[in-house]
């Protein structure tokens, strides 16, 4: 620790050389824990001098998955995603204050040098939305709703993987392009005896585009957030340093980052046009996927294999059926509840009139005699 | 004077730092083991389908001669409520002397895709009602709604008014269309019935990406690196992890109860509007005539307090009790401060209307 900062104070100029330095260490503590029995030699591999940044956390990543236990091991996935964001961002703002520096060593104004390092940074930022995939540094977390969502509907559709990014592996790819490309087979008649087969592919492919262009749009709106969390970071910083003011350190930065994300993502996100493409994004979603039932429904149907109709159907039934039952254990529980009363009262009665019945004989009225005689008749 | 904001030797040593940190805790994590929820004696009392209903062992020697029936939301486990010892709004409510019931709504399936409002409402809250009012030989009970079950509490008090004592809402969304429920206005675009009809039961999954899409940047980002200054400390650590499991243990959501939820609540709003039905009874919150305390949470990102607060503008009573908590959605549940304030507030208020 106190190597790197007597040469980071003396003037590091390379990213690299601080950075295997510190993977080093990192590495060396890492070892400590999952140092294998003696005789057994490790087999991870050596952190590569050209990249030591990506090495060191890959190598970090794979051999703690391994070493923890299974109950930890999702934590353990998100600690490396989480390491590897924390030091991308420790990049950027690295390559922010040490480019100034430098500018300004070099004689140029410092506000000018800091300004032309921001503006780097925001162009960096650019890049993301073009194929959906965050670039490494700040943006890194901006892209988590959306790598969520994807993640969300690898497991909602019948297709394997992601489906955009399969498609886009071949290069940059817009739901326009592959709508050119896939013209031929959208506008061909549908004809013959496989006519409806060939209608519920083009309608599927259709369903398909619709959802890449909503994921476009769900991502274009990021990119959005992106930059103005990227203009009130500036803002601030600048105002930080005009001001004279200083941050804690690194940790701050970062929380000043995320500050100025969700201040971002607050302002659009609560807008109309936002609830538009992400509700779109779903419906579009939900759309394809509701197709693809269909198309499996149907070869079901061909197979005479039940189908998630049938088991819908019959699911229905059984619950309106319960229902019904419930209705009707309810109505027998009253009636016997009435019936317990009836009963009370009819002994209530029968008491009374065994009590009464010598009074009554002598002064009650002739025409009570057959009511009271029909409900005990009638009772008996 | 222009001074840079962060020193570069100062990112290196915090990177440094921070890789040590976490290569050491997770000696910690290694040995963590898996995390218990759910902490207070109890014992399943009453089942129906995957419901289970719980009562709590009461901790005094005479409990309150009223039981309270905890209804929680049907978005997550209602172990939140019981997370670990001294994090526990039911602990806290039995240390207050009450006589605690819980209804645990299981994991739906696709078996219970069709369960609707009406099934929830006037079918499990109703028979875990008359089973305790039986138990207990009483006339009616206090019911504590909790979010989504807040909601649901609310519905029952107005269609059987006569089977509530006193009524807590906590964290309860009421007028779905306030200002900056950011939820509301992305749902009101949503359309409900072709997801219900394509998905039958909503994944848990995709509400936690919905939740998570509220606050990104700090729900799947700052909280774990917050987590790395807690790698040293197992028992710190423990307590992230319950909270972890908490969020992501989502149920899924039987079909046509979300459905309703979504259209009559969130898109319609019909609670406030007064044109609610729930299997045919007529839901007014004007019927609400028992005393009525309301538990909102001021920096509630799910539901905002507006939500919460609008409940005091449509209710019948003349006994009406606001309770603002200085906090969020969970720290209502699991701070320190919530702990001390919010079970023995309930705790007096009832006693005050045993």
């Amino acid at each position: 620790m106190s190597d790197a900062t007597n040469t980071t104070t003396g003037g590091w100029s390379d990213w690299a050389d601080v950075w295997v330095d510190a993977q080093k260490r990192y590495i060396d503590a890492w070892s400590q824990l999952v140092r294998p029995p003696a005789g057994d030699t490790p087999s991870a591999p050596a952190p590569a001098a050209t990249n030591p940044l990506a090495q060191g956390l890959e190598l970090w990543a794979k051999v703690a998955q391994a070493a923890l236990p299974e109950q930890s091991r999702g934590l353990g996935e998100r600690l490396a995603e989480l390491s590897r964001g924390y030091l991308q961002v420790a990049q950027e703002m690295w390559r922010l204050v040490e480019g100034t520096q430098q500018t300004a060593n070099a004689g140029a104004d410092w506000q000018k040098a800091w300004q032309e390092q921001l503006c780097e940074m925001q162009r960096s930022l650019g890049a993301l939305g073009s194929r959906g995939v965050p670039p490494p540094g700040l943006a890194t977390f901006w892209g988590l709703p959306l790598q969520h969502f994807r993640q969300l509907t690898s497991s909602l559709s019948s297709l394997p993987g992601d489906v955009e990014k399969t498609l886009q592996e071949g290069g940059p790819l817009t739901a326009d392009t592959l709508r050119r490309a896939m013209g031929s087979m959208l506008s061909a008649p549908t004809l013959g005896y496989t006519r409806e087969w060939q209608e519920d592919a083009q309608q599927w492919l259709e369903l398909w585009l619709e959802h890449l262009q909503a994921l476009r749009a769900y991502d274009g709106i990021f990119t959005q957030v992106g930059r103005r969390a990227m203009e009130l970071l500036g803002a601030k910083l600048t105002e930080m340093a005009d001001e004279g003011e200083a941050l804690g350190g690194l940790r701050d930065a970062y929380n000043l980052w995320v500050d100025c994300g969700e201040s971002a993502y607050a302002e659009i996100a609560q807008g109309e046009e936002f609830a538009r493409i992400q509700a779109q994004l779903t419906n579009t979603l939900m759309a394809a996927k509701r197709h693809e039932q269909h198309v499996v429904t149907e070869v079901q149907g061909a197979l005479n294999m039940p189908s998630r109709r049938e088991v819908d159907t019959t699911h229905r039934r059984v619950h309106h059926l319960r229902r019904e039952i419930r209705v009707a254990s309810h109505r027998i529980e009253c009636l016997e509840e009435a019936v317990e009363e009836l009963k009370a009262l009819k002994q209530a009665v029968q008491g009374l009139q065994r009590g009464a019945a010598p009074e009554r004989t002598e002064s009650a009225p002739s025409e009570a005699r057959p009511d009271t005689a029909g409900s005990t008749t009638q009772g008996e | 004077m222009f001074t840079m904001p962060i020193r570069p030797d100062q990112i290196i040593n915090e990177v440094m730092e921070f890789n040590a940190k976490l290569a050491s805790g997770l000696t910690t994590l290694k040995d963590i083991g898996d995390v218990d929820v759910g902490v207070s004696p109890k014992a399943p009392v009453y089942s129906e389908d995957k419901l289970v209903l719980y009562r709590y062992t009461p901790m005094v020697e005479q409990p309150a001669r009223i039981p309270v029936l905890i209804v929680y939301a049907l978005v997550n486990r209602p172990y939140m409520t019981d997370l670990q010892k001294d994090r526990s709004l039911i602990r806290g409510l039995l240390e207050a002397g009450q006589d605690v019931y819980l209804i645990d709504w299981g994991y739906p399936d696709g078996a219970d895709r069709y369960l609707d409002l009406r099934d929830y409402i006037d079918g499990y809250i109703r028979h875990c009602v008359d089973f305790i009012c039986k138990e207990h030989q009483l006339p009616k009970l206090n019911l504590l709604g909790i979010c989504q079950g807040g909601t649901f509490s609310l519905c029952f008090a107005s269609m059987y008014p006569e089977r509530i004592q006193n009524l807590i809402t906590m964290v309860t969304p009421v007028d779905f269309h306030t200002q900056n429920n950011m939820l509301s206005t992305w749902v009101r675009n949503l359309d409900a019935d072709l997801m219900v009809d394509t998905l039958g039961n909503i994944p848990g999954e995709l509400l936690n990406w919905a939740f998570l899409s509220l606050k990104p940047f700090r729900l799947t980002g700052q909280k774990y690196l917050d987590m790395a200054d807690l790698l040293d400390d197992p028992k710190k650590l423990r307590n992230f992890l319950r909270m972890e499991k908490w969020i992501f243990d989502s149920p899924d959501q039987a079909g046509e109860a979300f459905r309703e939820f979504i259209k009559w609540f969130f898109q319609e709003n019909r609670l406030v509007r007064g044109d609610l039905e729930i299997g045919g009874t007529p839901v007014k919150l004007g019927n609400l005539h028992m005393p009525i305390f309301n538990v909102y949470a001021s920096q509630d990102h799910l539901v905002p307090p507006e939500s919460s607060i609008a409940l005091a503008e449509h209710v019948g009573t003349q006994d009406y009790t606001p309770f603002v908590f200085k906090g969020g959605h969970i720290g209502i549940y699991v701070s320190g401060r919530a702990q001390r304030e919010i079970p023995p507030s309930i705790g007096k208020w009832l006693d005050e209307r045993a």
